[in-house]
């Protein structure tokens, strides 16, 4: 099937799907760099005992700093929940006190001068029949439910940064969906190379192969995992010329030397619209489009004799049958 | 310009036809399953097949409930073989507990696959009775092994008439997989496209012995060939399969080690222990993976 229409469509797919990747590697080096879930812990932490003075001598205790990812990081991105309570029952019992010891516990509590935390702490463990094991069970349970107010903040700020960032990728390549429609629909060049190299991308270069897998180095041990992180080269030479024909500023686009908002006024009028569609796209994520661009690949492809050894595979089935 | 944003339009709805499922775990629960082959629930059903599938569809019988205090998600519990003469009492037991609200014992393989994924579901939050045999689910136990006190290990066998997938159609899907990853101090976010092909034949090529699991169960590394092939054209390499204690491939693969093959029948899930690897080296950061499974050995020829 050969319409103009539908090597539009593809190409679209294929920038996104460019413009995705590059959204995804920057979006995990500033994750890393930024340490954002060891962050949120730490508020998370914060916000449930009341007070920085309990909050650092808990982040002080051994089980916990043992927990940070090397020396000197202060901040782990992951408390188990046993662990906090363990330590955090220690620092409130004080030396040479079992962390168990809940008479211990209820004056290092009532010593520590913290109401909001005394209060919690009562209010968990002032009942009848209150042993040890079930004070424990219930002092976790009290850290699991703070962490999950933890994880939706998470959530929201990883949803929030994805957008962000697709939102600055798309104004700084000056990414403008009507724009590359436009050019795809009215250069049947630039729109050819487009569909072959979106072609090539699609069957050789899949953004799953490009991303990090685990492995089980020693076949004799099926349950040791280890991450395997394949060196990630987003995009190739031919992509990266092929997002330049459609993407980028030229110099009459760039100000001029007139009013500043002048130029803003003009760039946003003639840009938005393909800018907005741009970002909400970017941010579905690559892999999203991989999907899509391999469907109108298959599309297209439909009716001719398949080529020798071009067998990728069809997407999973709506419903396979079973299950 | 009206012909592009036609275009564009078009991507729009092809790309709805991509449907993905959110799936929220408690931390410290795939820490418990990552290395176990099966799970022990309490479970009550709300709905179940009244007949099996055929066995020329897949000869299952769906069996919708829940089990909060183990699973707490939305879930279906499979039988395998449920036509046969020796799964029928197992049947009769399961339209017994039909709609009773009663919980009883039920073990199998537990099985994460975003095949009816929910828009979102997170664990261990109230699960609604199930609608129908078939709710919106990424959990099952499937294929069951114990329904109350009747052993249905046996069922762990081919289905008579059913061809399964093909695997290089199937293993093809698995290998393009991925899956968004935030890990948060106790819970693992999921966000994985739709995932597909339950049952598929393939020949098993060990390259490693079988591990005992937690639960009895053994794991082995093995490379994925194409059963209906005389070559060896290799479909997946060093994929972790799963044996459930008990049934046949489970005594089929005892003693068994690197070069040993076997022609078999599985089903895919999502391999915990490498979600736990994966979380435990991103600390802060959501990442996207490729979506690692393993496989369920059913069936063994």
């Amino acid at each position: 099937m050969n319409l103009p229409i539908l090597d539009v469509a593809i190409g679209i797919c294929f920038i996104y799907l460019l413009l995705g990747l590059i959204c995804t590697t920057v979006n995990e080096m500033i994750s890393g760099w930024l340490k954002t879930r060891a962050k949120f812990l730490e508020q998370g932490i914060g916000r449930l005992l009341g007070n920085d003075a309990l909050k650092r001598a808990l982040y002080d205790h051994p089980l916990i700093r043992t927990l940070a990812a090397k020396d000197g990081a202060r901040l782990p991105s992951y408390i188990p929940a046993e662990r906090f309570v363990t330590a955090l029952t220690d620092v409130l019992t004080g030396p040479g006190k079992s962390p168990s010891d809940l008479a211990a516990l209820k004056q290092g509590l009532a010593a520590a001068g913290n109401e909001q935390l005394n209060a919690a702490v009562t209010a968990l463990l002032d009942r009848p029949g209150m042993d040890a094991a079930a004070a424990r069970a219930r002092l976790e349970k009290w850290f699991d439910d703070g962490m999950e107010r933890v994880t939706g903040w998470y959530k929201r700020n990883a949803q929030r940064n994805a957008l962000i960032l697709a939102c600055v990728i798309t104004v700084v390549l000056n990414a403008d969906t009507v724009n590359i429609a436009r050019t795809l629909w009215t250069s049947p060049t630039v729109r050819a190379a487009m569909v072959e190299e979106a072609k090539v991308r699609s069957e050789k270069a899949r953004p799953e192969e490009m991303l990090p897998t685990v492995e089980y180095p020693n076949p004799q041990d099926p349950t040791a995992s280890v991450p395997v992180n394949v060196p990630k080269q987003a995009l190739t030479d031919k992509e990266q010329a092929l997002l330049g024909q459609v993407t980028g500023w030229t110099d009459d686009q760039l100000p001029q030397g007139g009013s500043f908002f002048g130029w803003l006024w003009r760039t946003l009028r003639s840009h938005l619209l393909g800018w907005i569609l741009t970002a909400i796209a970017v941010s579905l994520g690559a892999p999203f489009w991989f999907d899509t661009l391999s469907r109108f690949i298959n599309i297209r492809n439909a009716g001719r004799v398949p080529e020798k050894g071009s067998q990728t595979p069809p997407p999973a089935p709506a419903a396979s049958g079973v299950s | 310009m009206r012909k592009a944003t036609l275009a564009y339009l078009l991507i729009a709805i092809l790309a709805r036809l991509a449907t993905a499922g959110t799936l929220i775990l408690k931390r410290a629960w795939i820490e418990q399953y990552k290395d176990r082959a099966t799970i022990d629930a309490t479970f009550t059903t709300d709905h179940a097949h009244k007949k099996p599938n055929p066995p020329a569809k897949d000869g299952d019988m769906h069996v919708a409930g829940r089990a909060p205090k183990e699973v707490g998600l939305p879930m279906v519990a499979e039988v395998m073989n449920a036509a046969a003469q020796q799964q029928q009492k197992a049947v009769q037991v399961i339209h017994g507990n039909e709609g009773s609200g009663s919980f009883v014992p039920v073990s199998g393989a537990w099985r994460l696959w975003f095949e009816h994924p929910a828009t979102s579901q997170t664990q261990f939050q109230t699960v609604p009775p199930a609608a129908n045999t078939n709710p919106d689910h990424s959990f099952e136990i499937h294929p069951i092994t114990k329904f109350a006190a009747e052993d249905i290990t046996g069922s762990f066998a081919m289905v008579p008439g059913f061809p399964g997938h093909d695997p290089k159609t199937a293993f093809g899907s698995y290998e393009k997989l991925s899956v968004l990853i935030h890990a948060s101090a106790t819970a693992v976010t999921l966000d994985s496209a739709k995932t597909g092909f339950n049952y598929v034949h393939f020949r098993m090529h060990l390259i490693g012995s079988p591990v005992k699991l937690k639960d009895g169960g053994l794991a082995a590394m093995a490379d994925v060939e194409d059963d209906a092939s005389e070559g060896e054209d290799m479909l997946a390499a060093k994929v972790r399969m799963i044996f459930v204690p008990g049934t046949a491939p489970w005594k089929a693969v005892q003693g068994k080690g690197d070069g040993d093959e076997f022609t078999v029948l599985g089903i895919p899930r999502v391999n915990l222990n490498a979600i736990s690897a994966f979380i435990t080296a991103a600390g802060s950061a959501a990442v996207t993976r490729k979506l690692p499974y393993e496989m369920i050995v059913v069936a063994v020829k």
